[in-house]
């Protein structure tokens, strides 16, 4: 089976097969048999590969249908998709480049302040608001250029994961 | 002897005091917020009682409410633990009218201690060296800006009831001080309930080194070397390591003894750590005192084999200290790795959620100390220190490759921690070779530099394809689906076609 995989937005085609006791994994243009095996309730795969022997962590990421794998670093997210949900993707993301994007709590906590104004043209990575989560104060931010068209929160508000708190559209052409 | 001690902290600190009683065969009892029953101290005291609601105001912090537990179970002493009321001499005030032992020191050296503009000054007349700086309230910028250009820019901004790395900020110049002082007050009296800020001489390319000391009822007071905390961000300590690489034989014995002479000055009874600041040139300061166990103090247990909460609990029991300065010696070296609730690829910004599984490093010279567990809900209402990897060797080389070694078995499912930054700075040849200032991780650390290697990013890619692989099968479950675990099976069944 085919399947395109998405890291660091480098793509890299992947084909995987069923073996005996594992599967026969095509990448970079070479094929591996790869054992494996699920350990600690999911925490771990473990794969040999070649005689050697890896222990990767890997989860689903929540709210999204992304993978979280790790080995001997930092977690590295994965798209993990089909030739159909490939080209579904891409079609949204071709939609969203032109759409607002949406400021989201990534936590529970506190809004301490609002940085920017309706209005108001901001940068990648500026600050949008500060928000209190485990008595530590985070600066949030989004990851393009645009124009603040809505801000929904104030000073002061509780805020569930995933609340909105500003809406950015994008810079006009 | 005490016949019951109750613990008035929660998570992992509270644990590992109630394993030290339970060694001494002293009943341990807790108190718990209600979003704490989960939490892994109520499951190993012997006695646990709910206090009240979740925020800390409305029960850890609540004194009535503590010693209204420790009273109506019987409790002869109170074991703060670090952080809630473990500094407040009101706390340790209340206990002796209640008579209950308060482990730690008396109420009169906390307030002293506790207050670093009263700290300072009874230093000051002690002869311990101390940072330039104005010693009293700042209250205007009118009054700030001369104060700070008589002393030098840059420099710093501390609440004066402050610790732990609240409530300081670092002023470069007197366009910017202002502000910085506005900003500062109102947060320390949030924090602290007191907006006394001071100002003070900031020394670049410091180091953060601290000396424990453990005092008695009967006027002894040793110490027991010191713990190098530099590696900080944002002042919150994230790796410690004893001994420090900056320091030999000869300044160990200064810095002990300047520590000591501090204690002395305040009749210290307890395990306290006094916190010198020190410059490129090993001139050092002194800082503040925390009057207190210390979230690190597991390097200083490692490194001179002393249970540091059974000698806090030995030395308010009324007993000598069973040692002398000259018994103790530094064996090894160990080091602490703060495993935070904090995602370091994202500004270390705070990450909620359920450990759904957890693999712990073990094997030779390696100590966990933690609160959690597979199956634990981490409150977001309090700090997201969810535990300590705490490493022992031989020689600081040897701790080296051990601590890397057991990050790499170290695993946790469910939320994002920092470990992939302690594997980060276990790779830097500054931090290798004992070369680092306090600075170190602000100047240095970005989010970038956890870029995975291309047989990483292999390994990763793989691993999720086969995941995927084999849940491609499995249907999201939607609102209004059915839920039940047989007819999950089921339909996963039916939808395979077997």
């Amino acid at each position: 089976m085919l399947y395109y995989t998405t890291l660091n937005d480098e793509k890299k085609e992947i084909i995987i097969e069923d073996r005996d006791s594992g599967f026969r994994i095509k990448l970079n243009d070479e094929w591996h048999d790869v054992d494996c095996e699920s350990l600690a309730d999911g925490l771990y795969l473990s794969l040999l590969i070649g005689g050697n022997s890896y222990t990767v962590e890997t989860r689903r990421k929540r709210n999204s249908g992304d993978w979280l794998a790790r080995f001997e670093g930092d977690y590295l997210e994965v798209a993990v998709r089909t030739e159909l949900e490939e080209r579904a993707a891409e079609q949204q993301e071709e939609e969203e480049s032109k759409g607002p994007v949406l400021l989201q709590s990534p936590m529970p906590g506190v809004v301490i302040k609002i940085s920017v104004e309706v209005g108001e043209t901001i940068k990648a990575g500026q600050t949008i608001a500060v928000v209190e989560a485990m008595k530590m104060q985070n600066e949030l931010s989004v990851e393009r250029d645009g124009v603040v068209s809505g801000i929904h929160v104030s000073a002061g508000d509780g805020l569930e994961t995933r609340a909105l708190i500003a809406t950015i559209d994008p810079l006009p052409e | 002897m005490f016949k019951k001690v109750l613990v008035a902290n929660r998570g992992e600190i509270a644990v590992r005091v109630i394993r030290t009683l339970d060694e001494l065969g002293i009943r341990s009892a807790t108190v718990f917020s209600e979003a704490d029953r989960r939490s892994l101290h109520v499951a190993r005291a012997d006695e646990a009682y709910c206090i009240g609601p979740g925020p800390s105001p409305e029960s850890y912090l609540r004194i009535d409410k503590v010693i209204d537990a420790a009273k109506s179970c019987g409790a002869d002493g109170i074991h703060p633990g670090y952080g809630f009321l473990a500094e407040n001499a009101d706390f340790a005030r209340a206990c002796i009218k209640s008579n209950i032992k308060f482990i730690g020191p008396s109420p009169e050296a906390m307030e002293v201690m506790g207050n670093k503009v009263a700290a300072r000054k009874r230093m000051i007349e002690g002869g311990v060296p101390c940072i330039p700086g104005t010693g009293e309230s700042v209250e205007s910028a009118a009054e700030a800006i001369p104060q700070a250009e008589q002393i030098g820019f840059p420099v710093i901004l501390k609440a004066a009831a402050g610790g732990g790395g609240k409530g300081m900020r670092i002023v470069h110049d007197a366009a910017s001080l202002e502000e910085a002082l506005e900003r500062t007050r109102s947060e320390a009296a949030k924090a602290f309930g007191d907006s006394t800020v001071f100002l003070e001489k900031y020394i670049s390319g410091p180091r953060h080194i601290e000396v424990q000391i453990m005092g008695d009822s009967h006027g002894n007071v040793i110490h027991l070397g010191e713990r190098e905390c530099s590696v900080q961000r944002r002042f919150q300590k994230l790796i410690e390591e004893s001994p420090s690489p900056a320091v030999n034989e000869e300044l160990r014995k200064r810095l002990g003894q300047t520590a000591v002479d501090a204690c002395k000055a305040v009749n210290y009874e307890g395990a306290g750590t006094v916190e010198f600041v020190m410059g490129p040139d090993q001139e050092f300061y002194f800082l503040e005192m925390n009057t207190r166990l210390q979230v690190e103090h597991p390097i200083t247990e490692l490194v001179t084999g002393i249970d540091l909460v059974r000698e806090q609990v030995r030395v308010a029991a009324g007993l000598p200290l069973d040692r002398k300065q000259e018994d103790i010696s530094i064996r090894g070296h160990a080091m602490e790795f703060r495993v935070n609730a904090e995602d370091p690829a994202q500004g270390f910004l705070p990450s909620a959620g359920t450990i759904t599984a957890v693999h712990m490093p073990q094997g030779p010279g390696v100590r966990n100390d933690v609160g959690f567990y597979a199956g634990y809900e981490v409150p977001t209402i309090y700090d997201p220190l969810l535990g300590k990897l705490i490493i022992w060797a031989e020689t600081r080389d040897l701790c080296l490759s051990r601590s890397q070694r057991a990050i790499r078995e170290y695993g946790i499912k469910g939320l994002r921690h920092n470990l992939p930054f302690h594997a980060w700075t276990l790779e830097q040849k500054e931090f290798r070779k004992g070369n680092y200032d306090t600075h170190f991780i602000d100047d240095r650390f970005s989010p970038d530099l956890l870029k995975a290697d291309s047989r990483q990013e292999d390994l990763a890619r793989i691993a999720a394809t086969i995941r995927a692989y084999l849940d491609r099968d499995r249907i999201v479950i939607e609102e209004g689906m059915p839920r039940g675990p047989w007819k999950w099976v089921a339909r996963q069944e039916g939808v395979r076609g077997r």
